[in-house]
């Protein structure tokens, strides 16, 4: 015999809640256009991130720590 | 990087794997390493899934065991992940997680109850047999379509024009399921069309049955003794009048029939508060654009009162429509594909389909949210 008290709704997610309020304030109740937009932003940031590091300001990105730089100064220099 | 939830991720290291047969053996097996996670931390388990099915008691058993409270009360969130096959048993296993996973090469099917004998039968074993079987199949249905009614919600949300005609009211169901049956092989596109007929009765004989106690007095204040009787009184008057031109006998299918529609009613009612948790969430996904701009000038109290009347009829008769489908898929064999079963409100998640999930949804939101906060 099934068990009765497993009888019940799964509770409900507070987030899925605000997820709705997105979509119905934000996006006219489209769930289609939240998902492409958001999707689109991602996209657009994590290809952002991938320029930066392999773009102009790779150096600066690459570029090691203050403390190992001055470790690699020959001691000649301040002798 | 997009943030990630862990209560819709599955976590390789509090996993457990139910592969074979489900036996009383397989709950021997898993239940040390239930009792191991569960003590470890509060955190969702993963239960990856390979199975031809077996016991459904046994099933709901393991599931319970990593559901169940603790002594502090706490309970633990359940994702299932199929990873092979999940049928009988194991398909309804897989959709009662909490966050029920396909992966692409998964095979999903579903059939009702079955009971094998070694012996010989006499009649009154046989009936009560069928009459045990046909309960099951009841109850599992109901608990799938519970666990179904909300990725139900998000599927149908997205067929966009289907959509826009049903938040016009709920007589636009037959268009909205038809948009959703496009998404199905035709074979099992006739699971859908088949739950559209099966929706309606249901539909009716609740309108009916609520027709007739109206007429009775103060009916609100009758004790559940005496409501019950009235109730199977209703559904009777009911049965009869539209058999009337059947060879329809109690005595035959008929009793089966009555007591099928008075489990659903009896069902619905302790259903409502559940219904109406639904209604509080998902209900502006059904109003038109024009509800919710009026929707939003209101207070909250107001809203509450708003959606009831303008949400709370398109919830209902796709409550009825879930239900319907979840007792079809107890009836008859369905093999699903690993995005019917996606569409059909059986999983939340296609891995690597790029079909849309609550994972997706709440990670993003979450993403966005974090991005946009003042350090």
């Amino acid at each position: 015999m099934l068990d009765k008290r497993q009888e019940q709704a799964p509770r409900l997610d507070d987030r899925l809640a605000r997820v709705v309020r997105i979509v119905v304030e934000q996006y006219d109740g489209d769930v289609k256009a939240f998902v492409d937009a958001i999707r689109y932003r991602i996209e657009v940031n994590r290809k952002a991130e991938a320029a930066l590091d392999h773009g102009e300001e790779a150096p600066l990105h690459k570029c090691p720590p203050t403390t190992r730089i001055i470790g690699r100064i020959s001691p000649a220099h301040y002798s | 990087m997009p943030t990630h939830d862990k209560d819709y991720r599955e976590n390789f290291a509090r996993s457990l794997f139910l592969t074979g047969k489900i036996t009383q053996e397989t709950a021997y097996a898993l239940t040390p390493r239930i009792k191991e996670l569960r003590a470890a931390s509060g955190d969702p388990i993963t239960l990856y899934i390979d199975s031809p099915g077996g016991s459904s008691a046994v099933a709901e058993g393991i599931r319970f065991l990593i559901k169940a409270p603790d002594q502090d009360g706490r309970s633990c969130r359940l994702i299932t992940v199929v990873i092979g096959t999940a049928a009988s048993a194991a398909a309804d296993l897989l959709a009662l997680g909490d966050y029920a996973i396909a992966e692409p090469q998964a095979d999903i099917l579903y059939h009702g109850s079955r009971q094998a004998f070694e012996q010989l039968l006499t009649f009154e074993g046989a009936t009560s047999v069928a009459a045990n079987l046909q309960e099951a199949n009841e109850r599992l249905a109901l608990r799938l379509a519970r666990s179904s009614f909300r990725r139900i919600i998000w599927r149908v949300v997205q067929l966009k024009d289907a959509i826009e005609k049903f938040r016009e009211g709920p007589e636009a169901l037959e268009e909205l399921v038809e948009a959703l049956t496009t998404k199905f092989t035709p074979e099992n596109g006739r699971l859908l069309r088949e739950a559209i007929a099966k929706q309606k009765s249901l539909q009716e004989v609740q309108t009916a049955a609520d027709n007739y106690l109206k007429k009775r007095k103060n009916v609100a204040q009758w004790p559940t003794k005496q409501l019950e009787p009235e109730l199977v009184r209703a559904i009777v008057d009911f049965r009869s009048r539209r058999h009337k031109e059947d060879d329809w006998l109690l005595s035959r299918t008929g009793m089966r029939e009555v007591a099928s529609d008075f489990n659903l009613i009896h069902d619905y009612a302790s259903q409502t508060k559940d219904l109406d948790a639904q209604l509080e969430v998902y209900g502006n996904l059904f109003l038109t654009h024009a509800q919710n701009a009026e929707f939003k000038s209101k207070s909250e109290e107001e809203q509450k009162v708003y959606l009831e009347s303008h949400a709370a009829d398109k919830l209902e008769v796709l409550w009825y429509f879930v239900v319907s489908l979840c007792r079809l898929l107890q009836t008859k064999d369905y093999q699903l594909t690993p995005e019917e079963a996606y569409w059909l409100g059986v999983v939340d998640e296609v891995t690597g389909s790029g079909l849309q999930s609550d994972r997706e949804m709440i990670e993003m939101m979450l993403s966005t949210e974090s991005a946009t906060r003042i350090p």
